[in-house]
């Protein structure tokens, strides 16, 4: 598996956009700026929905008002962050499938995008019966606090990317390396 | 007469004063005289913290773009409806005043980390012209938000739509300016 | 409407009307400056 995904980020990198990418003078940055700035509208807007849900924000507005309303910009949001991460992986692919971190930023997504949907299928079911309180149901506040949790995981481990402590090119210890997915004696890093 | 206009007077006064101070030696002079403090940051406990733990200065930052996550959202919230983009079943005062919290949350958790950050890399954006930028712009932002677009929404917000809108046009950018340059700092040096 | 309301809307005006005419001059700057990098760069 792991020799499989570097062979795969080895052809990648092979090709003439990522390099392009790469080696840009404003492009890279402007994709990365890109991609941080727009948690300003995904999760931010993630971030309004579930502490509404807790009680710590709009606690007069209609719960179900707020995440109907709030569901498209947001969803608008993600998909320009999927677009310009995979542009990051695209742009450096050795190395960030190499990343422990991205590793793990990955699991916590699917984590996240789980949770959103069993969210989503308890809040239909509750039928809005508890939408002016200021406090949603104890099922539906879990799902809000493990929301949060997962995208300040997501969060701490995108920025982590950016530090090589674990790096495959810094030989780090087998376990390390196994769940980074280093290959022995890979050439490319 | 004249003294109903107050806050008025105190705008054109603090514009005149503020492009005044940018375009004279002054501006030069108050910089230099700062550089001491920056230095003093650097040996403080949180710059000690920062220079020394890279790992704990990228969870801090982490945390600052989860606080700058939850400032867009709220930010895209109440501005959305002055824009009329949404809630527009809502009063502008209610929308104002829920978004309030969590917009004051998000910018104290954004000052905090800021400041953490700012001690560790001190001298470093003492010279990036970008962290004064900044640092203007959140001043301008702070000071209309809470000296003119609060009282403003919270009374009469109803009778303007084109005030509205050019209010949250401001907020707007002025929050835009005040992210992409943060973005900017970490691409400087 | 009495003067303390007028006075509040027209501060809030004159702010504005500055804040977007600041943010087009700093952009308009930082815009120049990029492109001028790129011609350096790239010709």
């Amino acid at each position: 598996m792991n020799e499989s995904i570097y062979q795969l980020a080895v052809w990648l990198d092979s090709t003439r956009w990522s390099t392009m990418l790469h080696e840009s003078f404003y492009m890279y940055n402007w994709v990365e700026t890109t991609h941080v700035l727009t948690l300003m509208i995904s999760l931010g807007l993630l971030l309004v929905i579930d502490l509404r849900m807790l009680g710590y924000a709009l606690p007069g507005m209609p719960a179900s008002q707020v995440a109907d309303r709030l569901h498209w910009p947001m969803i608008f949001g993600f998909t320009v962050m999927f677009i310009t991460g995979a542009l990051l992986f695209y742009a450096i692919p050795v190395r960030s499938a190499q990343s422990l971190w991205l590793r793990i930023k990955f699991v916590l997504l699917i984590c996240a995008f789980v949770n959103a949907v069993l969210f989503h299928r308890q809040m239909r079911q509750a039928n809005n019966s508890w939408d002016t309180e200021r406090r949603a149901p104890a099922r539906l506040r879990l799902g809000a606090l493990l929301s949060i949790s997962f995208w300040v995981g997501v969060v701490i481990c995108g920025r982590l990317i950016a530090y090589d402590w674990f790096d495959c090119a810094k030989e780090p210890s087998p376990f390390i390396a196994t769940v980074a997915g280093c290959v022995a004696g890979q050439e490319q890093f | 007469m004249l003294m109903n206009y107050k806050r008025s007077i105190f705008t054109v006064l603090m514009i005149a004063l503020g492009t005044g101070f940018a375009l004279s030696d002054l501006r030069i002079e108050t910089w230099q005289g700062l550089q001491g403090v920056f230095e003093w940051s650097e040996t403080t406990l949180f710059g000690h913290i920062g220079k020394t733990w890279g790992a704990a200065f990228a969870v801090v930052e982490a945390f600052h773009l989860v606080g700058l996550a939850l400032l867009g959202g709220t930010i895209l919230f109440s501005d959305g409806r002055l824009l009329g983009l949404w809630f527009i079943d809502q009063s502008i005062a209610t929308v104002e005043q829920q978004a309030s919290r969590p917009f004051s949350a998000a910018l104290a958790l954004l000052i905090f980390t800021g400041v953490f950050m700012a001690c560790g890399v001190a001298m470093k954006i003492y010279y990036l012209p970008v962290f004064w930028y900044k640092m203007l712009a959140l001043f301008i932002g702070c000071a209309f938000v809470y000296g003119l677009r609060r009282p403003l929404l919270r009374t009469y917000a109803e009778s303007h739509p084109g005030l509205n809108k050019l209010v949250a046009v401001a907020s707007l950018m002025v929050w835009f300016t005040v992210t992409a340059t943060g973005r900017w700092i970490g691409f400087s040096g | 409407m009495n003067e303390t309301d007028k006075d509040l809307q027209i501060a809030s005006a004159l702010a504005a009307t500055a804040i977007v005419i600041g943010f087009i001059v700093y952009w308009s700057f930082e815009i120049q400056a990029v492109r001028e990098m790129l011609k350096l760069a790239y010709g």
